[in-house]
């Protein structure tokens, strides 16, 4: 079944301490991946340090300010996404994969 | 009153037009193009009834009220689907790894395949959905009203109607998609394709009613921005908490809600999905939220001071006059509406008839899973049934309610419910010492809570909780009054719930877990669901023996339907090596087993039925060994040692039986030379001896001549045809031969044996003659002879007082036809069945005067015909099959 | 002379040819076709040679060429062993079993005639 299908993430991480050089740049674009919600959730915390200012601010900064994060964020997931499948379909490639050790 | 009529009908035409849609759906299912029906793309789309008509109606009224406080239900799942990879990612993967089919399977399974944490989430789910499906209700019916009040019609009475209406409609949709068949991996093309559909019209209505209010009644991005600041929500106002607490409370309800559970996972056929779902889902969630303020704002400037602003999206356009405006905004609610409570009912029905009615049903039927009788009509009754109860209980909520509270807050009471599925949940997913206890103990403590000061206070104060008990809290315990628990007074209610039933659930789960000491199942299921990565999935291994392979057969037939169940136990047999017969019930396929059939009925059932028939303990001595080895590495291991030194078994066990097999053919070559000499020299003895007597005697009577000469005429045929037959086959092996193909009647073939074998009148033939009546294009003289052979063999060997053959003809596979030639005595034992065919293979040490070559010549007559001759044991008799192929037979002889 | 020849073989063409040759030569001839039912009829007729066949329907000539062994009154009585199976292991097997001569078919009718003879004469 599909848990016994070629695991191309955590998994290895742990099987094998030794990686090639080419798991190295998708390793950080996981990590990239898993940091993208806690910076939104940090942006998306942010407002609630406007409540302490002394003038109030209006909706319309707020709904920029918010929409903005969100349209970075989908932005980023996107990209992020795209890389993921390009480089799972890489490490598919056994002669692609060597190529790319070669030249690291 | 006409605008009511054209609602009505273009209502029913959209909902004619989704039916049209799920029906298609299921047809290119049907016919294999699940592909395209399964694109990431629907599976996105599909996500969408997270955004219900609490998010279409509510989410402006709410906006109106509380100014951007709306945004927390959507960020929360955006930040969830975003950072896919720390949990989506692995639920998906044992979602699928587990063959899971709701939440309440996730859990149970995950605990030990526990039935009573089965039976709790299922009736958590089903409570904590209800007041979500009511809110569904509610919203069409008042949208419904809105129509209705600007024809100046409608009122009180006829808004019941409508919610009855609608409700039994919803049912009847829901049951007829979701309930059509019994998938094993409850997957529903038909339903996920039409709440795609409903999901592109709702946010095409919601951006349709946005841009108008933007562009066509404020005059652009900036003056809208403008409009905005100088309306009642022109500044940012926030309570930290809320925000915060809403922003975790929706999150945590993406992941736990029945319906989330059932699209995200369930529904998922492709882990890869996740990676389109994790960028396009939160696009779609910011799209649909991004006209919510102007429009409540349009709302709250243009129309009337009592207006309901939960209405705002259907009332803007009409107050404008845009009737076909507010039309397509209707039909947008309405989408949103319908695809929720589609979708929930069939997560919790299949809830309900999966950890309710058929451990229910297990336990009162004696005899247990093997007893006769179909399981897969009950099962689907049973889901009729509780999606038809589901909705009934949104009604009946609806009522009770009276349709009077904000959209919202009833929205905000059942998100709080299921998220307390939360801490269970993740921490089966990522703390190996989660144990059962705590998972139980948890719930009911996060659910006493989330009931007594948030789910029966929403009825409002006096329904059901007496204004004192509210006020002073029960027998004048005020520490235990709803919204100040434990003394903690001036807390928002919404915060103070979440506050206290999930720190007091996590804690209570945390501490117990640590306390008890879980079950070895438990712990096994426990690696596979957190090491989900590193394990090929075996959740638990059931030690055999006892467990009669027929019996399972029997069970997985009525659950998983006969065809699947016969291919399932044909492939686990090829796998062990024993094609053609039924599996051992070794672990590897029990637990294979246990998951296909956990598809159908949940993991604690699946692995009850299992346990019923296998008999014993559940959990075998290797298993305790496994558990108590700690280190996933090391089960990963032995688990490959193990399937190694099966694998060795099983080939070593090939190799003996070819051994086997090939010194009996070297035996049997040996024996070719002794026999063919004994052929060649029996006839040639008589031959010289009676042409010596010929030569030397001069004193013979013309008659002794005669018959003297003749017998070595005869002799000398016999040797003739010995060697032809040798000829033929070596011919005939060598496939150095030419057909003569020509048009002809299986009738003829086969009287023209009959005729050639000696005639009917050695022994009786029983013919089929009508059955005969098929046109040949072969060999026909071949084919005779294989029929000759099999008769002459007949002849010979039958050994019954009252030989009899018959020749029987049935259709045969792959549009062929099957000649069974079948006598009446004693047959072939069973050791030599396999021999026949062989040349020189007799069946006894009885002469009765055959070579042994023509079975053989018959199996190579029939190769070169390209169909086939086999021996059928157990037809009360010596048996041949002559199964010829499709193209061997012609329609015009 | 008139000394009997009991022909035991199921082949009833080759049963011809030797009762032929034989009953010329004055021999008294009977014949049995059943290798099961061999030995009865060779107490019943108490011949004074055997023409033993090896390839027998019931029983194989060898078995019943060492039951006749190993009874006493029989242990003397000629034999020969007839077969069709040419090769040498046939030959040793016949003679460790005790058969007087060892002929394979096909033969010619001379030398069957005076193998017959030698026995009586020994």
């Amino acid at each position: 079944m599909s848990g016994a299908e070629q695991d191309e993430g955590g998994g290895q991480e742990r099987v094998s301490a030794f990686m090639g050089r080419s798991k190295y740049p998708r390793r950080r674009l996981i990590d990239a991946i898993r940091f993208l919600p806690l910076l939104g959730l940090g942006l998306w915390f942010l407002p609630l340090l406007w409540n302490a200012r002394a003038d109030e601010t209006p909706m319309s900064h707020a709904i920029l300010y918010v929409f903005g994060v969100w349209l970075m964020l989908v932005v980023a997931a996107g990209f992020l996404a795209v890389l993921v499948a390009r480089l799972n379909s890489d490490t598919d490639d056994p002669v692609q994969e060597n190529g790319l050790t070669k030249r690291l | 009153m006409a605008t009511l009529n054209v609602l009505v009908a273009v209502c029913l035409a959209y909902v004619a037009f989704l039916f049209g849609v799920a029906f298609m759906a299921e047809r290119a299912a049907l016919r294999g193009r699940v592909r395209w029906l399964r694109s990431p793309v629907v599976y996105t789309l599909s996500l969408s009834i997270y955004c219900t008509a609490w998010t279409f109606y509510g989410a402006v009224g709410y906006a109106a009220r509380s100014g951007l406080e709306y945004l927390t239900i959507y960020i929360g799942p955006t930040l969830i689907m975003v950072g896919w990879w720390w949990v989506l990612r692995k639920m998906v993967r044992v979602g699928r790894a587990q063959r899971v089919t709701s939440v309440a399977d996730l859990i149970s399974s995950r605990y030990g395949k526990s039935t009573i944490l089965a039976i709790l989430v299922t009736t958590m789910a089903v409570v904590g959905t209800t007041p979500y499906i009511a809110l569904q209700l509610q919203s069409v019916t008042l949208s419904f009203a809105a129509f209705a009040d600007t024809t100046e019609l409608g009122g009180a009475g006829n808004s019941r109607w409508t919610a009855l209406w609608l409700a039994v409609g919803l049912a009847l949709f829901t049951i007829l998609f979701g309930t059509r068949n019994l998938d094993a991996n409850e997957r529903h093309h038909g339903v996920v394709m039409a709440i795609a559909v409903e999901a592109v019209v709702k946010l095409f209505a919601l951006l349709a009613v946005g841009l108008f209010v933007v562009w066509g009644m404020s005059g652009g991005a900036g003056a809208m921005l403008e409009r905005i600041d100088a309306s009642d929500i022109g500044t940012w106002q926030m309570q930290g908490g809320r925000w915060a607490g809403l922003i975790f409370l929706s999150a945590a309800a993406f992941l736990t809600l029945p319906r989330m559970f059932q699209v995200l996972v369930v529904e998922n056929d492709n882990e890869d999905h996740l990676r389109l779902a994790s960028w396009a889902f939160p696009t779609y969630l910011m799209l649909m939220s991004l006209f919510v303020v102007p429009i409540a704002v349009a709302g709250l400037t243009h129309l009337p001071q009592d207006a309901n602003p939960d209405l705002f999206v259907l009332t803007v356009p009409l107050s404008q006059g845009q009737t076909g405006l507010a039309m397509l905004s209707f039909l947008g609610g309405f989408s949103s509406a319908t695809s929720m409570v589609i979708v929930a009912a069939i997560a919790l029905s299949t809830m309900v008839s999966n950890h309710i009615v058929m451990p229910i049903w297990l336990r009162v039927a004696h005899g247990g899973a093997s007893m006769p009788g179909d399981v897969r009509t009950l099962v689907l009754m049973s889901r009729r049934v509780a999606i038809a109860v589901v909705v009934l209980l949104g009604y009946i909520y609806y009522r009770f309610s009276g349709g009077g509270a904000a959209l919202a807050a009833i929205g905000l009471v059942a998100f709080a419910g299921v998220a307390q599925f939360l801490p269970v949940m993740l921490g089966g997913l990522f703390w190996r010492g989660a144990t059962r206890a705590g998972a139980i103990s948890g719930l009911v403590t996060g659910f006493s809570v989330w009931t007594w000061s948030m789910f029966l206070p929403s009825f409002g104060s006096g329904e059901i909780l007496p204004s004192h008990v509210l006020d002073a809290g029960p027998w004048g315990l005020s520490w235990l009054r709803p919204h100040a628990l434990f003394g903690i007074d001036g807390l928002d209610p919404l915060v103070h719930t979440i506050l206290w039933s999930i720190s007091l659930n996590t804690l209570v789960f945390v501490l117990v877990s640590l306390g008890s000491f879980p079950s070895p199942l438990e712990r096994l299921q426990g690696a596979q669901f957190v090491d989900v990565f590193l394990h090929s999935a075996r959740p638990q291994s059931w030690s055999g023996g006892a467990a009669q392979s027929e019996d399972l057969l029997v069970m997985a037939q009525r659950i998983l339907g006969p065809a699947e169940a016969q291919a399932l136990f044909r492939r686990a047999a090829a796998k062990q090596g024993l094609a053609g017969y039924l599996p051992e019930p070794e672990p590897d396929f029990l637990n294979e087993l246990e998951r296909e059939l956990s598809g159908s009925v949940g993991a604690a059932t699946a692995h009850a039925m299992v346990g019923q028939i296998v008999g014993g303990a559940s959990v075998s001595v290797n298993d305790l060994m496994a558990v108590a080895d700690e280190t996933a590495q090391i089960m990963e291991y032995s688990t490959q040692l193990e399937s190694k030194s099966k694998e060795l078994t099983r080939t070593a066990r090939q190799l003996r039986e070819a051994n086997e097999k090939l010194t009996a053919l070297s035996v049997q070559k040996d024996a070719f030379l002794s026999q063919i000499s004994h052929e060649l020299r029996t006839p040639m003895t008589s031959i010289r001896a009676f042409s010596e007597i010929l030569r030397d005697s001069d004193d013979l009577k013309p008659a002794e001549k005669a018959r003297y000469a003749s017998i070595i005429h005869n002799e000398a045929v016999r040797l003739t045809r010995l060697l032809d037959d040798l000829l033929n086959l070596s011919v005939l092996e060598s496939g150095q031969i030419n057909m003569n193909m020509e048009h002809g009647t299986l009738r003829d073939v086969l009287d023209h044996a009959v005729a050639a074998a000696g005639g009917a009148g050695i022994l009786p033939i029983r013919r089929d003659p009508e059955n005969e009546e098929v046109g040949l294009w072969t060999d026909l003289d071949r084919l005779a002879q294989v029929f000759i052979n099999l008769i002459a063999n007949a002849q010979k060997y039958c050994d019954s007082p009252q030989p009899e053959l018959r020749i029987l003809v049935k259709p045969g596979l792959g549009g062929g036809i099957d000649v069974d030639v079948v006598d009446n005595g004693s047959g072939i034992p069973h050791d030599r069945q396999e021999m026949v065919f062989e040349k020189f293979a007799r069946v006894s040490d009885h002469d009765a005067g055959g070579a042994g070559l023509g079975l053989a010549i018959c199996r190579e007559i029939m190769m070169r015909l390209g169909g086939q001759i086999t021996y059928l044991p157990g037809q009360g008799g010596a048996a041949f099959r002559v199964s010829l192929p499709a193209e061997a037979l012609a329609t015009s002889a | 002379m008139g000394k009997s020849v009991l022909l035991i073989e199921d082949e009833p063409n080759i049963v011809e040819a030797i009762s032929f040759i034989l009953s010329r030569d004055g021999w008294k001839v009977s014949t049995h076709a059943n290798g099961q039912t061999a030995l009865a009829r060779i107490m019943e007729t108490q011949p004074d040679v055997i023409i033993l066949d090896v390839m027998l329907p019931g029983a194989s000539g060898y078995d019943i060429l060492s039951s006749l062994r190993s009874e006493p009154k029989t242990r003397e009585l000629p034999v020969l062993v007839l077969t069709a199976h040419g090769q040498d292991r046939n030959r040793e097997m016949a003679e460790e079993m005790g058969a007087s001569r060892f002929m394979t078919k096909p033969f010619s009718n001379v030398d069957m005639l005076e193998a017959v003879r030698s026995l009586v004469a020994s």
